[in-house]
C-alpha cells in the first residue's frame, strides 16, 4: 500500500477531518468524502485503558464489560475493542482495550454501512499502540498525543502495554495546558513508583491545535522527544504536526470494522491488480492458444511427412534358406582346416626326437588333440650323472619352447647317477575363425 | 482447450510415429545386413560346392590302433598318418610306451604262443584318428 494513495478521515474532539496528500480539511460528515477511507477516531465517549482481570484470555472482554458497568463508568451496555491481551498467571489476563457505549458503537457501524464507499475503522488508541510497536523500544516508553485540551497517553514496550489513559484540561489556556502536562508527569511518576517500572523515553505526537511542546524538566529520568513532523495545509495555513506521520499505518491491523466491510475494502483495493492479472492471464491464454495452434499445424505437417516416409520404407525380410547347408559346409571345412593346421604325429615326434639328447630313454609319449591345442606328456629316464643330465634336460625344454611348445608342467627327479623326468607341453592349433 | 487438445494429440502422434519410423528404418537396415550376409553365405556355399568341399563327397575312415609295434612299423604308421594330396588326416590320440627288456621277453613269448610271429616289439602304440578322402 502506498501512503499517498490512501484517503484518511480523522475524528478528534468531535470534529471530522479529511486528509489526503498534504491537505487536511474539516468535513461535516463522512459522506462528504467520496472515496474508500481509513477512519481514525477517538470515539467521543470512549475509554481506553489497561486492566488485569480474573478470567481466562478467552473471556477477558466479558469480565471487562461487567466490571465497567459495575464500576459505574458506563450506565448502559458497553462494547469493548481489544487492542492487546496476554495471559498472566494461571487464571488472570492483562488486557488493553477501548470501551464505548454500544449505542455509539452501533452509530459508527451504521456510518460505515451507510457509506457507499468502504471504511476501515481505527480507534485512536490502536493507532498509538501501532506507533509504539513501530518505534521498537525494548524499554518502557510513553507516547503522548496532545490535541485540543486532551492528552492521550500509552506506556509500554513493543510487546506489552502497561498503562493507557486520557487527560483533560479545563480549557485551552496556556496555564491549563501547562497544568495538564504537570498532571501527565505526575501520573508517569506515580506509574513508575507503583509498578517499579522506569519510563526511559517519552514521545510527543502533535495535532494542529497542540500548541507549543512543553518544557520537559531537565532533571527528569525520562528523555523527551517530539516525533518528526510533517507539514500539512489546513484552512490555507501550514501546520507542522507529527500525528499524521505517526498514523502512517502500514496495514489494516487494529481496525474494528465488520469483516464484510474489510472484505469489500480490500476487494476494491485489489481490483485493479486482479484486473491486470486477469488481463495478463487472458493475454497469456491467447498467446498460448496461438502458440498451440501454430505448433499443432507444424506437428501435423511433421506427421504427414513421417507417414509418407514410413510408406516409402519397404522392409523385405530375406528368406533364411541358406542357413542349414551353410552351417554343414562350414563345419566340414573347419574340420579340414583343423587337419591342415594341426601338427601331425610325425611332426610332434620329430620335434621331440630332435630336442632329446643322448643317454635319454623316452619311455612314455602321450599326444592328445583338443579343438584348439595339442597336449603332450613325455616321461623319460636319463642314465647319466646329474651334472650332465640336468643341463641336457634344460636344453631339451629350451629347444621345444623354440619350436612353439609351452611347458605346462616339468618334474625332474634325480638319484645322481640316474634321473627321470615328466614334462607336459601344449601347442596351440590355429583354428579357422 | 480444443487447440491445446489438438496440439497435445498431434505431439503424442508425432512422438509415436517418430519412434515407429526409427524402428522401421532400423528393421530395414537389419534386413539389408541380413540380405548381405545371406548373399555372402550363398557365394561361400557355391564356391565350396565348386571345390567339392561337401561332406557327402568325402569318405571318412576312422583309425584305431592299439598294439605293440616295432620302431620301423611305427615310422611307417607315422608317415601314413599325415595330410597328403589325396586325403586329410585328423589326429586325435597318440600314446607310445617303450617296452623294457624284461617286458620284451614276456611279450615275445606271448606272441609266440598265439602266433608264429617272433619279431621283437619295441613299443606299445595307441593311435586314433580320421582320414578324410575325396570320393
Amino acid at each position: 500500500m502506498i501512503k499517498d494513495s490512501k484517503q484518511y478521515a480523522i475524528e478528534l474532539d468531535g470534529v471530522i477531518y479529511s486528509f489526503s496528500g498534504n491537505r487536511l480539511e474539516p468535513v461535516v460528515d463522512l459522506e462528504d468524502i467520496k472515496e474508500d477511507i481509513w477512519f481514525v477516531t477517538d470515539m467521543q465517549e470512549a475509554v481506553s485503558q489497561t486492566m488485569t482481570v480474573e478470567a481466562r484470555v478467552k473471556y477477558a472482554e466479558f469480565i471487562v464489560r461487567k466490571r465497567l458497568q459495575e464500576s459505574g463508568d458506563f450506565d448502559e451496555p458497553v462494547s469493548v475493542f481489544t487492542h492487546w491481551k496476554k495471559k498472566k498467571g494461571k487464571n488472570n489476563t492483562d488486557i488493553f482495550f477501548t470501551a464505548l457505549p454500544t449505542r455509539l458503537h452501533h452509530s459508527y457501524l451504521d456510518q460505515v454501512r451507510e457509506k457507499e464507499d468502504s471504511i476501515l475503522l481505527f480507534p485512536l488508541y490502536s493507532v498509538l499502540w501501532g506507533f509504539l510497536k513501530r518505534i521498537k523500544k525494548k524499554k518502557p516508553t510513553a507516547v503522548i498525543f496532545q490535541h485540543n485540551r486532551f492528552a492521550d497517553i500509552i506506556i509500554g514496550t513493543t510487546k506489552q502495554v502497561y498503562y493507557a489513559n486520557r487527560f483533560v484540561a479545563f480549557d485551552m489556556e496556556d496555564e491549563q495546558i501547562s497544568s495538564l502536562w504537570e498532571t501527565i508527569r505526575a501520573n508517569i511518576a506515580t506509574f513508575e513508583s507503583d509498578n517499579r517500572i522506569k519510563v526511559s523515553q517519552v514521545f510527543l505526537l502533535t495535532w494542529i491545535d497542540s500548541g507549543m511542546a512543553p518544557k520537559w524538566p531537565e532533571d527528569s529520568d525520562s528523555e523527551f522527544y517530539s516525533f518528526d513532523e510533517d507539514a500539512v495545509v489546513f484552512n490555507g495555513k501550514k501546520h507542522n504536526i507529527s500525528f499524521l506521520k505517526a498514523m502512517d499505518i502500514k496495514s489494516g491491523t487494529g481496525d474494528v470494522s465488520p469483516p464484510k466491510e474489510k472484505t469489500f475494502y480490500y476487494a476494491r483495493k485489489s481490483a485493479p491488480y486482479f484486473n491486470v492479472i486477469f488481463l495478463l492471464a487472458a493475454l497469456l491464454l491467447a498467446a498460448g492458444s496461438f502458440w498451440c495452434h501454430q505448433k499443432a499445424n507444424l506437428l501435423q505437417a511433421e506427421i504427414t511427412q513421417l507417414e509418407e516416409k514410413m510408406d516409402g520404407i519397404q522392409v523385405k525380410l530375406p528368406l533364411d534358406n541358406a542357413g542349414e547347408s551353410y552351417k554343414d559346409i562350414l563345419t566340414f571345412i573347419k574340420q579340414l582346416a583343423y587337419c591342415k593346421n594341426a601338427p601331425s604325429y610325425k611332426t610332434v615326434v620329430n620335434d621331440i626326437s630332435n630336442a632329446v639328447f643322448s643317454d635319454v630313454n623316452l619311455e612314455v609319449l602321450k599326444i592328445n588333440y583338443t579343438s584348439d591345442d595339442v597336449q603332450i606328456e613325455i616321461f623319460g629316464r636319463i642314465n647319466t650323472p646329474f651334472d650332465v643330465a640336468y643341463p641336457g634336460y634344460q636344453n631339451f625344454l629350451n629347444i621345444l619352447r623354440q619350436r612353439g611348445y609351452t611347458v605346462g608342467e616339468s618334474r625332474f627327479d634325480t638319484q645322481i647317477m640316474a634321473s627321470q623326468f615328466l614334462v607336459k607341453l601344449v601347442k596351440k592349433v590355429k583354428v579357422m575363425g | 482447450m480444443t487447440t491445446y487438445n489438438r496440439y497435445f494429440i498431434n505431439r503424442k502422434k508425432a512422438e509415436v510415429l517418430t519412434v515407429q519410423a526409427r524402428l522401421q528404418k532400423q528393421q530395414k537396415n537389419e534386413a539389408e545386413l541380413k540380405k548381405n550376409d545371406i548373399f555372402r553365405a550363398n557365394n561361400f556355399i557355391d564356391r565350396a560346392r565348386s571345390l567339392g568341399l561337401e561332406e557327402n563327397r568325402w569318405a571318412v575312415y576312422d583309425i584305431n590302433i592299439e598294439e605293440p609295434v616295432t620302431f620301423s612299423e611305427m615310422e611307417q604308421i607315422l608317415n601314413q598318418c599325415d595330410n597328403s594330396s589325396g586325403y586329410y588326416f585328423k589326429p586325435i590320440i597318440f600314446y607310445a610306451k617303450t617296452v623294457q627288456e624284461l617286458d620284451k621277453e614276456k611279450m615275445k613269448k606271448a606272441i609266440s604262443v598265439n602266433a608264429k610271429e617272433t619279431k621283437q616289439r619295441d613299443m606299445l602304440l595307441t593311435l586314433k584318428g580320421i582320414f578324410y578322402v575325396r570320393d
